[in-house]
C-alpha cells in the first residue's frame, strides 16, 4: 500500500497539500466505470474549443492580412455617381458600410428625391448602405475621399473612357481624356487618339524623367559629397592646426580648386537637366473631369494611367503586377502612402545582416565557451539561467540602453575623436542610425544564437570528441573539425532565428534610427568618412507599418499599403521561419544518421 | 593553436555574456544620479565692501562674477562677486525718497514718498570681447580669472574664456516715468509682469489698498507707445490693533492679493476682475501662536508661497481647489507642504528663478537647500557664526551667495535631480495647485514655469491593467489549447498544428498592434454587446456541441471521434453567430439599448454592470457546485442507466447549472442594485475606442503562442508510463489528464505562465498602438492607459539627454528589467525543478 502511495501523480497532491491522501483512494474506489460523467466529455470539449479558439484566430489574422495585402494593387473599376442634388462625383469605390444617417440628412433633400430616400430607409430600417469613393483629383476637390449614401443616388454610370492617373504629385486623378497637346498644339482630340498618343509618349517622357532624377540624386549627390569632403578637410585641418597654419592654408586652396571643378560640374549639369526637362514639357495629357473642369497633366508627371472601364483581364494582370513591382522596387511617395517601399525593404535586410554578422560569431563564442571550455559549476548555471532570462527581457529595454550607450555614449566618443568638423552641424555616430539599431539587435538576439547553438553543440555526441581526441587531436582541433561542422546546421537555425526576430522588432529601433523617411539610403559608399555609411538613420518594415497606420494624414489611402507591407514583413518573417524549420530537420536526420 | 584559440573562446564567451549584463549595469549607472545629492563646492568668501545702510536684496548675473546690491532704501550699488569689492552705484533714490519696492527677474517696482510709482528695468548686460579690445594691462588674465575694469564707459567685471575671447558683464538699470497712485507715501508693493503689460499692487500709508493694470501697446507704424490703466480699489480694513502688514503679495496671473501680518495672519482678496476685488479668505499661516512670519518668497511662477518663520520652518502654501470650497473664486490656501528646519529662526528665503528650489537661510549660519514638491534637502551648507542675512541663488542654479554679517559666501552648485526621489516616483505627490497629493505622469507642457511630474505609478498601473487583462484572456486559451493538444488530439494533427503555433510567437508585434488599433478597434466599437456576449456564448457552444455529441450512438461517435477536433472547430462559427445575433438583445436587457450611454452613467441601472461582473463568478461556482455536488450524488444513481439517458440527464444538468448560474448573478446584482450600489466607474465605464479590451484580447493573442508552447512541451514530458498506468486503473483519458498528468506538469505550467507574463509586461507596440497612451489610473476596461513600456517609446527620443526626463525614463526602463528578470528567474527556477523532477519519474 505505502508503494502505490508513493505514485507521483498522489505525491505531487500531497506535496501541494490540498487534500489528504485517502479521499482520493475511496473516490476511485467508488467510480462507476460505464458512467458518461467520468469521460468529461464537456470538458474535454472546452479545451479543444480553446485549441479551435487560437487556432481559427490565427487563421483568421493571416487570412486577413492575405486578402487585404493582396487586393491593394488591385485595379477597380471607376464610376460616375450622380447625386439628387445635382453633384457629380467620380472615382474608385474602395468601400461600403451600413450606417445611421443623422436627422437632419433627409432635410436638406428635396421633391422625389425625398420621397425615394425616405423610402429607401424605411425599407433598410433606418440604416443605409453607403460607399468609400476615392476621388482623387485633390488640388481640385480639396479631398482624396467622399462618402456616398445610396439614398442620395439619382444614378450611377460607368463611362467608357474613364480613366485612372497615378501622379508623382497631389495624389490620384480621375477624369476622361480630351486630347493631347504636344507644343501646346492639339495632336489627337479624340479619347481613343489621345490614350494611343499618351501610350507612345509616356515611355519616353518617364525615361527621360528617370535620367533627370538620376542626374538630380546620383550626379549632383556625387558632386556635393566632393565638395563636402574638401570643406569637411579644411575643417578639420583648421581644428587640427590653427585656422593659420600653413596645412589649413593647404586644405584651403584644395577646397578653392574642388568648388571651382565642381561649379563646372553643376553648370553642365543644370543644363542637362533643363534639357530633358523643356523636352518633357512638350508633353500634355488633357483630362475633363466628371464636373466637367480640364486639367492639363505633363506626361512626364504620370507614374501610371489607364482607361480602368477598358480592360481585359490582362491588362487588369499586368497593372497589378507593375504596381507590385512599383511597390517592391520604387521610393515612396506622397508622405509614403503611394509607390514603394524599397528603401524600407533594403533597411530592414541591410539591417538585420549586419546583424547577424555581429551576433553570429559572438553568439557562437559565448555557447563555445559555455559547453565546451567552462567548468560545470555554479557560475556557468547562473550564466545560462541569465542568458535564458535575458531573452525574456523587453526588447525597448535594449532599445534604451542602445540609445544611451552605443549612440550617446560610444557615439558620441567617436564624434568628439573622429568627426569634430562634420558634426559640428550634427552628430555622426553620436544618434540614431543603422549601426548602432544593428549592435543593439544583435545585442537583442544573442541569447536566441547561444541558447541555439548550445543545443547543438549538446547534440554532438560525446562518442566523436572522443574518437577526435584518440585520434591524438587537439581540443581545438577537435572542435574545428568534428564539432562545428556537424553543429553548423543548428548554428545557422539559430541565426535565422535571430534574423527573423531581429525583422520583426520595432520598438528598440524607434529609438536607436528608424524613421520615417530617410534622405539618404544608408549603406551607401562614397568619399566622405566614415565611407561606408552605417551611421544614418534608416527606413524600417516594421516601422513603416507603425508610422503608416498612425502617423499618416491621408490614413484612409495609407491602410492598403499597411496591409500590403504587413503581408510583405510576415512574408519575410515567415520564409525565415520555414527556413530554420527546414535545416531544424535536415540537422536532426543528419544527427540521426552520424552516430559512431 | 591551441592555447590562443583557449584564450581567444574563454576571452569572447566571457566578455559576450559580460555585455550582455552590462545592460542592466548601464541602466543603473544612468539612473543613479536622480538619487544623488546635489554638489558643492565652498569659494573663497569676501567682504562686501559697502553695508551702510544694510543690504536688503541682493542679485547675481549668470556668470557668478557680478552682483548688485539694494542697499536699504537708499541705492543700488554693483559689486565684483568675487571680491565683494564695489564697482559703481547704479542707483541713488535720493528726492523722492524710496519707501517701497518689489523685484521679479528683471524688473522692479518702485514706491516713493510721494505716492508714486515707477518701473525699473534692471539686470545685467554680458558682451563678448575681442582681444584687440580688451585693455592691455588686462591681456595676460589667466583663463577663467575676472577682474573688476571699464569697458565702452561702463563699470563691470572682464573675465577671460579662452585664449582669444573675453566678455565683459555690466549692469543695467532704466527707469520708466512714475505713475502717480496716491497721494501719500506707498508703504508696501508687489507686481508681476506678463507679455501684455504689468499689474501692481500698492499699499499707501493712509492704509488704501490699490492695484493697477498697466498696458502698453505700441504702434506698429509710428511707433507710438499707448497706455491703458485699469485701477481698482481693494476694500481693505486696517483692523485696531493689528498694526501694519509686513508684505502685500499679487499671485502670478494677478487674481489674488495676499496681505500677510508679521504675526502669520493672512487676508486674500479675489482680483480676478480688479475693478470688484473682494475678501476671499482669512486665515492663520503659522500653526504655532508664538511664532512670527520672518521672511516671505514666491516661487517660480509666483503661484506657490513660501512663509520661513521664527521656528525655522517654512510653509509651502498655495490655491487649491478642493471640491466644497466655500470661497468667492473656489480656492483656499492650502500649505501642501512643511520644510522642518532645525529650530533656528529662518532669516532669508531666495527661490530658484528655474526650478522649485529654495535656499533657506537661518539665524545659526546655515544655509539649506531644498526642493519644495519633493522635499529633497539638497545641501546644507555652513556661511559664517552670525545670521544668515540675504541669500541669492545664481539665475542658472548653479551657485549661491550668502551675507552672514559683512562675509559674502560662495558656492558653486550643481543641483543634479532635486525634483525626484523614490517618494516622487512612486509615492503621490502634492504638486502646485492640486487639491490633494496625487500620482501624476506628466513630462512637459509648453510653458516654462511647468513643473514636470514624474510619478511613475500611472505607468505601472497601465503596465499591470495591460498584463492583466491579456492574461485574463490569453492564460485560459493558452493552457487549455496545450492540455487539448497534448493529450486529446491526433498525434497527426497535433504534429502540423503545434508548429503553426509556434511560429506565431514570432509575428511581429507591430503587426499585431496595427491590427488592434486599426481593424479590431473600430469595428468592436460598434458590437460591444456582441463581443461581451461572446465571451460567454463561446464557451456554452462548446459544451452544447459536447452534450450534442455525447446524444449519438456509441457507435457513431466511436467511428467519428478521429475528426472530433474538425467538429469542435466547425461548432466556433456557431457560437460567434449566436453572440452576433444576442447581442442587440442583451444590449436591450442588460444596457438599457445603448451600450456607450449606458456606460457613461447617463441611462439605465447597474444592474447590467453587475451582471457583466458576477456572471464569471457565478459561472464558476455553478461549475463547482456541479462537479462537487451534484456529481458525485448522480455517478452511483446514473451507472445503471442506458448511455442514451445519461447523456440526456447530462444535457438537463448543464441547462439547470447554467441557469442556475445566471439566475444567482441576477439575483445578486438585483440585490446590490437595489442597496444602491453601481460599479460603473470602477471596472467598466466610459467606452474609449483604444483601450483595455483590446489590448487584452490582442496581447493576450500574443503571448498564447509562448505559453502554449512551454506548457505544451511539460504536458508531454510528463513520462507515458504515468499515463498508461492511469488508463490501465481504468481510468478515463479525462480523469488521467486531470488527476495525473495536470499536477505533475504543474510547475511546467507555472512557469509557462510566468514568461508570458514576462512578455506581456514589456510588450510595446502592441500597447502603443492600442491603448490610447493617457496616463490614467482607472480599472475600466473600456478605457486606455499608458505603460511603462510605451511611455518609454513615446518620450525617449524627445528626451535631452541627462535630464531628468531622460534618467527617469532610464530609471523606468530599470523597473521593466527588473519586473521582468524576477519573473523570468522565477518562471526559470521552477521549470529547471519541474524539469529534475520530472526526470525522476
Amino acid at each position: 500500500m505505502t508503494h502505490a502511495i508513493n505514485t507521483p501523480a498522489l505525491r505531487s497532491r500531497s506535496a501541494a497539500g490540498r487534500e489528504p491522501l485517502t479521499p482520493l483512494r475511496r473516490s476511485s474506489r467508488r467510480r462507476a466505470r460505464s458512467s458518461l460523467l467520468a469521460h468529461g466529455e464537456p470538458m474535454v470539449w472546452l479545451t479543444g474549443g480553446a485549441l479551435a479558439v487560437a487556432l481559427l484566430m490565427i487563421l483568421g489574422l493571416l487570412a486577413l492580412v492575405l486578402v487585404q495585402g493582396m487586393r491593394t494593387f488591385r485595379p477597380l473599376s471607376v464610376e460616375r455617381f450622380v447625386l439628387h442634388d445635382g453633384r457629380v462625383m467620380m472615382g474608385e469605390v474602395t468601400r461600403a458600410e451600413r450606417y445611421e444617417p443623422g436627422g437632419d440628412v433627409l432635410d436638406r433633400l428635396e421633391g422625389e428625391a425625398r420621397t425615394h430616400a425616405t423610402a429607401l430607409l424605411a425599407q433598410g430600417e433606418g440604416r443605409s448602405r453607403r460607399r468609400l469613393v476615392r476621388i482623387g483629383n485633390y488640388e481640385l476637390t480639396g479631398e482624396h475621399f467622399a462618402w456616398v449614401s445610396d439614398f442620395e443616388i439619382a444614378r450611377i454610370e460607368r463611362p467608357p473612357w474613364a480613366m485612372v492617373v497615378e501622379r508623382l504629385e497631389w495624389g490620384r486623378f480621375y477624369g476622361e481624356p480630351k486630347a493631347f497637346l504636344i507644343d501646346g498644339a492639339v495632336a489627337a482630340d479624340t479619347p481613343e487618339t489621345a490614350w494611343a498618343a499618351f501610350r507612345e509618349h509616356h515611355g519616353p517622357a518617364r525615361r527621360r524623367w528617370e535620367e533627370r532624377r538620376r542626374l538630380e540624386v546620383r550626379e549632383i549627390g556625387r558632386l556635393n559629397a566632393q565638395q563636402e569632403a574638401a570643406r569637411l578637410a579644411l575643417r578639420q585641418a583648421e581644428i587640427d592646426h590653427g585656422a593659420d597654419s600653413p596645412q589649413a592654408r593647404a586644405a584651403a586652396d584644395r577646397f578653392e580648386i574642388v568648388q571651382r571643378d565642381v561649379e563646372e560640374a553643376f553648370t553642365r549639369l543644370r543644363e542637362q537637366i533643363r534639357l530633358l526637362n523643356e523636352e518633357n514639357a512638350r508633353f500634355v495629357l488633357v483630362l475633363s473631369t466628371a464636373q466637367g473642369q480640364e486639367k492639363h497633366l505633363e506626361v512626364a508627371e504620370i507614374v501610371r494611367a489607364y482607361p480602368a472601364n477598358r480592360l481585359g483581364l490582362k491588362a487588369r494582370a499586368a497593372i497589378y503586377l507593375s504596381r507590385w513591382g512599383e511597390f517592391l522596387s520604387a521610393n515612396p511617395r506622397e508622405a509614403n502612402s503611394e509607390g514603394g517601399v524599397f528603401p524600407a525593404i533594403f533597411g530592414t535586410v541591410l539591417m538585420t545582416v549586419i546583424m547577424s554578422l555581429l551576433v553570429v560569431p559572438l553568439g557562437v563564442l559565448g555557447a563555445l565557451y559555455l559547453r565546451e571550455y567552462a567548468k560545470a559549476g555554479a557560475i556557468v548555471s547562473a550564466v545560462r539561467i541569465a542568458v535564458n532570462n535575458l531573452a525574456g527581457v523587453p526588447s525597448i529595454v535594449f532599445g534604451v540602453f542602445g540609445l544611451g550607450f552605443f549612440c550617446y555614449l560610444i557615439g558620441g566618443s567617436i564624434d568628439d575623436l573622429f568627426f569634430k568638423a562634420k558634426s559640428a552641424s550634427g552628430p555622426t555616430f553620436g544618434a540614431g542610425g543603422l549601426f548602432w539599431a544593428s549592435l543593439t539587435l544583435a545585442l537583442l538576439t544573442l541569447p536566441v544564437v547561444i541558447v541555439a547553438t548550445e543545443e547543438a553543440l549538446a547534440a554532438v555526441p560525446n562518442s566523436m570528441r572522443e574518437g577526435s581526441y584518440a585520434c591524438g587531436a587537439s581540443k581545438w582541433q577537435t572542435i574545428k573539425r568534428i564539432v562545428l561542422p556537424r553543429a553548423m546546421p543548428g548554428i545557422m537555425t539559430g541565426m535565422i532565428l535571430a534574423m527573423a526576430r531581429g525583422a520583426g522588432e520595432v520598438a528598440p529601433l524607434m529609438l536607436v534610427g528608424a524613421v520615417k523617411l530617410a534622405p539618404e539610403l544608408p549603406g551607401e559608399i562614397n568619399s566622405i568618412a566614415p565611407y561606408f555609411h552605417v551611421e544614418r538613420s534608416f527606413m524600417h518594415l516594421g516601422f513603416h507599418i507603425y508610422d503608416l497606420g498612425f502617423q499618416s494624414q491621408n490614413s484612409e489611402a495609407a491602410k492598403p499599403m499597411v496591409f500590403t507591407t504587413t503581408l510583405l514583413l510576415i512574408a519575410i518573417i515567415a520564409a525565415l521561419n520555414l527556413a530554420a524549420a527546414w535545416l531544424r530537420l535536415r540537422l536532426r536526420r543528419k544527427f540521426v544518421g552520424g552516430q559512431f | 593553436m591551441d592555447v590562443v584559440s583557449r584564450v581567444v573562446i574563454t576571452v569572447g564567451g566571457v566578455g559576450t555574456i559580460a555585455a550582455v549584463s552590462a545592460v542592466a549595469v548601464f541602466l543603473v549607472w544612468v539612473a543613479a544620479p536622480l538619487f544623488l545629492p546635489a554638489r558643492s563646492e565652498e569659494k573663497p568668501s569676501a567682504l562686501l565692501g559697502a553695508t551702510e545702510p544694510a543690504p536688503s536684496r541682493l542679485m547675481l548675473n549668470e556668470s557668478r562674477t557680478l552682483g548688485s546690491a539694494m542697499l536699504g532704501g537708499d541705492r543700488i550699488i554693483v559689486f565684483d562677486a568675487a571680491t565683494g569689492e564695489t564697482i559703481e552705484t547704479a542707483h541713488e533714490f535720493s528726492r523722492p525718497r524710496l519707501t517701497a519696492w518689489s523685484m521679479s527677474a528683471d524688473t522692479a517696482a518702485l514706491g516713493y514718498e510721494d505716492g508714486t510709482v515707477r518701473f525699473a528695468r534692471l539686470g545685467f548686460a554680458s558682451n563678448l570681447v575681442g582681444e584687440a579690445e580688451v585693455d592691455p594691462r588686462l591681456r595676460s588674465l589667466a583663463i577663467g580669472a575676472t577682474a573688476a575694469t571699464e569697458h565702452d564707459g561702463r563699470r563691470g567685471v572682464l573675465s577671460r574664456l579662452s585664449e582669444t575671447e573675453f566678455r565683459f558683464d555690466s549692469f543695467e538699470l532704466t527707469l520708466d516715468d512714475p505713475i502717480t497712485v496716491s497721494a501719500s507715501s506707498i508703504r508696501l508693493i508687489d507686481h508681476i509682469e506678463s507679455t501684455t503689460g504689468r499689474t501692481f499692487v500698492a499699499l499707501t500709508a493712509e492704509g488704501e489698498l490699490r492695484i493697477e493694470q498697466v498696458t502698453e501697446r505700441t504702434n506698429l507704424l509710428t511707433k507710438k507707445v499707448t497706455r491703458t490703466v485699469r485701477e481698482g480699489a481693494i476694500p481693505f480694513a486696517a483692523a485696531p490693533g493689528r498694526g501694519e502688514p509686513m508684505r502685500v503679495l499679487l499671485s502670478g496671473r494677478g487674481d489674488s492679493v495676499i496681505l500677510i501680518w508679521k504675526d502669520g495672519r493672512a487676508e486674500r482678496y479675489d482680483t480676478r476682475n480688479i475693478e470688484a476685488a473682494a475678501l476671499a479668505e482669512e486665515l492663520d499661516l503659522l500653526a504655532d501662536d508664538d511664532a512670527q512670519v520672518e521672511a516671505i518668497e514666491f516661487l517660480i511662477g509666483k503661484a506657490t508661497m513660501l512663509v520661513g518663520d521664527s521656528r525655522g520652518n517654512v510653509g509651502v502654501w498655495f490655491r487649491a481647489r478642493p471640491p466644497g470650497a466655500q470661497t468667492p473664486d473656489g480656492a483656499v490656501l492650502v500649505r501642501a507642504h512643511l520644510i522642518a528646519g532645525r529650530r533656528s529662526a529662518v532669516t532669508a528665503l531666495a527661490a530658484s528663478s528655474r526650478s522649485r528650489t529654495v535656499a533657506v537661510g537661518h539665524a545659526d549660519g546655515r544655509v539649506r537647500l531644498h526642493h519644495v514638491t519633493s522635499g529633497k534637502l539638497l545641501a546644507d551648507l555652513r556661511a559664517g557664526e552670525g545670521a544668515v542675512r540675504l541669500v541669492i541663488l545664481a539665475p542658472k542654479d548653479d551657485g549661491l551667495v550668502a551675507l552672514g554679517d559683512a562675509a559674502l559666501h560662495r558656492w558653486i552648485l550643481d543641483f543634479r535631480h532635486p525634483e525626484v526621489t523614490l517618494a516622487t516616483l512612486f509615492a503621490p505627490v502634492w504638486y502646485e495647485g492640486y487639491a490633494r497629493p496625487a500620482h501624476v505622469w506628466q513630462s512637459s507642457s509648453g510653458t516654462d514655469d511647468f513643473e514636470a511630474k514624474f510619478g511613475l505609478s500611472p505607468l505601472i498601473f497601465g503596465t499591470i491593467k495591460a498584463t492583466v487583462y491579456s492574461l485574463l484572456f490569453g492564460v485560459p486559451l493558452a493552457l487549455l489549447a496545450a492540455v487539448y493538444t497534448s493529450e486529446f488530439l491526433h498525434p497527426r494533427a497535433k504534429s502540423a498544428i503545434k508548429p503553426a503555433i509556434e511560429m506565431m510567437a514570432s509575428l511581429p508585434s507591430v503587426v499585431l498592434g496595427f491590427f488592434a488599433a486599426l481593424v479590431i478597434a473600430p469595428f468592436v466599437e460598434n458590437v460591444v454587446p456582441s463581443v461581451l456576449t461572446l465571451l460567454a456564448a463561446l464557451p456554452a457552444t462548446f459544451v452544447a456541441g459536447a452534450l450534442a455529441w455525447q446524444l449519438l450512438p456509441q457507435a457513431a461517435m466511436l467511428r467519428l471521434s478521429r475528426w472530433r477536433f474538425l467538429f469542435i472547430l466547425m461548432v466556433a462559427p456557431v457560437g460567434v453567430v449566436l453572440a452576433w445575433r444576442l447581442g442587440p438583445t442583451v444590449e436591450r436587457l442588460l444596457f438599457a439599448g445603448d451600450l456607450r450611454l449606458w456606460l457613461d452613467g447617463q441611462i439605465g441601472s447597474g444592474l447590467g454592470a453587475w451582471m457583466l461582473l458576477l456572471a464569471p463568478l457565478s459561472a464558476i461556482l455553478s461549475a463547482v457546485f456541479t462537479s462537487r455536488i451534484v456529481n458525485p450524488w448522480l455517478r452511483p444513481r446514473s451507472r445503471e442507466w442506458s448511455r442514451r439517458r445519461a447523456a440526456a440527464a447530462d444535457v438537463v444538468k448543464f441547462a439547470g447549472a447554467a441557469a442556475g448560474a445566471l439566475g444567482a448573478a441576477w439575483l445578486l446584482a438585483f440585490v446590490l442594485t437595489a442597496a444602491g450600489f453601481d460599479p460603473r466607474g470602477s471596472f467598466v465605464g466610459t467606452y474609449v475606442q483604444r483601450n483595455a479590451l483590446i489590448v487584452g484580447f490582442i496581447m493576450g493573442f500574443a503571448i498564447i503562442p509562448i505559453i502554449y508552447t512551454i506548457a505544451e512541451d511539460a504536458l508531454s514530458t510528463v513520462p507515458e508510463h504515468l499515463r498508461a498506468a492511469s488508463l490501465g486503473a481504468g481510468a478515463t483519458r479525462w480523469q488521467t489528464a486531470v488527476r495525473i498528468v495536470l499536477p505533475t506538469a504543474m510547475s511546467g505550467l507555472f512557469s509557462a505562465v510566468m514568461i508570458g507574463l514576462g512578455r506581456a509586461v514589456g510588450e510595446t507596440m502592441i500597447v502603443l498602438m492600442a491603448a490610447g497612451n493617457t496616463p490614467v489610473m482607472e480599472w475600466n476596461i473600456f478605457n486606455g492607459f499608458r505603460t511603462l513600456s510605451a511611455n518609454i517609446a513615446v518620450e525617449l527620443p524627445e528626451a535631452v539627454r541627462h535630464s531628468t526626463h531622460y534618467r527617469t525614463l532610464f530609471f523606468a526602463a530599470l523597473v521593466l528589467f527588473a519586473m521582468t528578470f524576477l519573473l523570468n528567474t522565477v518562471a526559470e527556477m521552477v521549470r529547471l525543478r519541474f524539469r529534475r523532477r520530472a526526470y525522476q519519474l
